[in-house]
């Protein structure tokens, strides 16, 4: 089943007389349960797609539908968690903050359901000795669980994710990657990640967005290489260099993208990575 | 505790340089009185009930008029987040009046509503709105844009986005306009009863420092001033820290 949908998405931004434009012409067709990463050079609107789709922008050209709505605002049936480590409510504890988000997702519970509720969501994201701690007694890691157990307890068709552990150092930002993946496998949610590291973008998804300088869609590469992944294996590392050099030509390191030429087919690689070898 | 000692000790110093200056008579003591003369007539003021009841009716007005000032600023505020020529008209009209003195519409307040605890509760709610809504205003301005997108994100709008998420956000700012709206609100009501006295037999401090003067009892006169000073350090010291360590403080929101 299709869940989520771009029709010939564009975003152009107006600064002062100069439009700039963020996305041009993004078709894609998202199945239910899958993973999907958004990968690109900075400047190539990779938040900006993810941030069309949580409805935090207005589209300029094209329709996105999710579940076969038209998306036009922020809604719970998307839920996104930001890079930012200032996305808890801060007045609230971890367990408040979560009970918040059940609270508005589900209104006609008792508070005793959603405690229960919001505990056994704490308890997904191994946060259960942190019920009762406010945001700033968390490090950045935890609060970025805590941001996901918050997302997921509102059950939304599709996770958001855009650069969540970007501001984390290498060994939280692997341990929350392993974590993320049992989440995906035991609540079977469709999830749309964006990150900047390739690494990240293999390990995690089924299917790899590649954007390109301009807001051109590079390529989209299946990803078949066998879970659990390892960055140790062979197969990883060809397909690391292929995306490294599909990010290269889209305007990676500054270089002027590949992507300003308007014959470019959107996706001219699409073909899967890492099946030689496995 | 080692700087309340420390605050003390201070105080005490001046105290005695201050009593050594009256004692050596360099002014007249009429207008120069010791330290012992002021605290006697403080005991005796308080003795007689009279500056009790001079407070207390000060504080009322206090309490109504800064009362008014904080509803009717939450209002505007949470008003200008979801209304945009609200936002704009209150910025205006702000940027007139906040710099005017409050003490300069006591006039018009005069003619208007009369010389009497009216007057006084408007001008105390005028004197604390604008520093209130200034403060509230930047609060909410200046809230992270990720929370408000959580809010959004998670199905809150309008009045419930502002009253869940902004408000919240905004309370170190809120916290600190109520700090100068108390401030501007004790100001206010003892310079208009300065200013006209009092009407009947009701009168606050202002009033009490009024009398005081035109008696010539200047010990009465610093007695006065005691007591408004020990109850500005008494609200700022237990009822707004009270009120961070409770919340601010407590989520780590604090700025200090």
């Amino acid at each position: 089943m299709i869940q989520v949908e771009f029709q010939g998405v564009g975003k152009t931004f107006q600064t002062g007389n100069q439009e700039i434009v963020a996305l041009d012409d993004i078709c894609l067709q998202v199945r239910q349960g899958e993973f999907w990463t958004i990968i690109g050079p900075s400047g190539s609107g990779k938040t900006t797609l993810l941030r069309c789709l949580a409805g935090f922008e207005f589209l300029t050209a094209g329709k996105i539908y999710v579940s076969g709505h038209q998306v036009s605002a922020p809604g719970r049936d998307r839920m996104m968690v930001f890079q930012d480590l200032d996305q808890l409510f801060p007045w609230r504890t971890v367990l408040s903050n979560v009970m918040l988000a059940l609270k508005l997702a589900q209104p006609g519970t008792t508070p005793a359901e959603r405690k229960s509720l919001a505990l056994d969501y704490l308890d997904l994201m191994g946060l259960i000795e942190y019920a009762h701690f406010y945001p700033y007694q968390l490090s950045g890691g935890m609060k970025q669980r805590v941001a996901i157990a918050r997302a997921l307890g509102v059950k939304p068709s599709v996770l958001l994710m855009d650069e969540p552990f970007g501001s984390l150092d290498a060994i939280t930002r692997s341990g929350l990657q392993k974590e993320l993946l049992r989440i995906w496998h035991e609540t079977g949610v469709t999830i749309i990640f964006v990150t900047h590291n390739i690494e990240e973008a293999l390990l995690l998804a089924d299917q790899i967005v590649v954007l390109a300088r301009g807001g051109t869609i590079r390529a989209v590469v299946k990803n078949v290489l066998a879970r659990p992944r390892s960055t140790k294996n062979a197969s990883f590392t060809t397909a690391w260099q292929h995306l490294h050099h599909l990010l290269e030509q889209s305007g990676y390191r500054g270089q002027p993208g590949t992507a300003s030429r308007p014959s470019l087919d959107p996706r001219p690689l699409a073909r899967p990575l890492g099946q030689a070898t496995l | 505790m080692s700087r309340y000692l420390r605050q003390i000790f201070i105080l005490g110093t001046l105290a005695i340089v201050w009593e050594l200056l009256a004692r050596l008579g360099i002014w007249p003591q009429l207008l120069f009185p010791t330290v012992t003369d002021i605290l006697s007539a403080l005991v005796e003021e308080l003795a007689s009930g009279e500056i009790a009841s001079r407070t207390w009716y000060s504080l009322s007005l206090i309490a109504t008029g800064l009362g008014l000032a904080i509803i009717t600023s939450f209002l505007a505020s949470s008003l200008a987040m979801l209304w945009g020529p609200w936002a704009d008209g209150l910025q205006t009209v702000m940027a007139v009046l906040h710099p005017l003195p409050s003490i300069a519409i006591l006039p018009i307040l005069l003619l208007w509503f009369g010389a009497g605890a009216h007057s006084i509760i408007i001008l105390i709610a005028f004197s604390a709105f604008w520093p209130l809504t200034a403060s509230i205003l930047g609060g909410l301005c200046s809230v992270p844009r990720t929370q408000i997108e959580v809010g959004c994100n998670l199905g809150l709008t309008g009045l419930r986005l502002v009253s869940q998420v902004m408000l919240p956000a905004a309370l170190p700012a809120i916290i600190s306009g109520l700090r100068v709206g108390w401030a501007r609100a004790w100001q206010a009501s003892v310079a208009a009863e300065m200013v006209f006295g009092a009407s009947g037999s009701e009168g606050g401090l202002g009033w009490f420092l009024y009398k005081q003067r035109y008696f010539l009892e200047v010990p009465k006169v610093f007695a006065g001033m005691l007591v408004i000073v020990f109850i500005g350090l008494l609200i700022e010291n237990i009822l707004f820290n009270l009120l961070e360590r409770h919340t601010i403080a407590r989520w780590g929101m604090s700025i200090r």
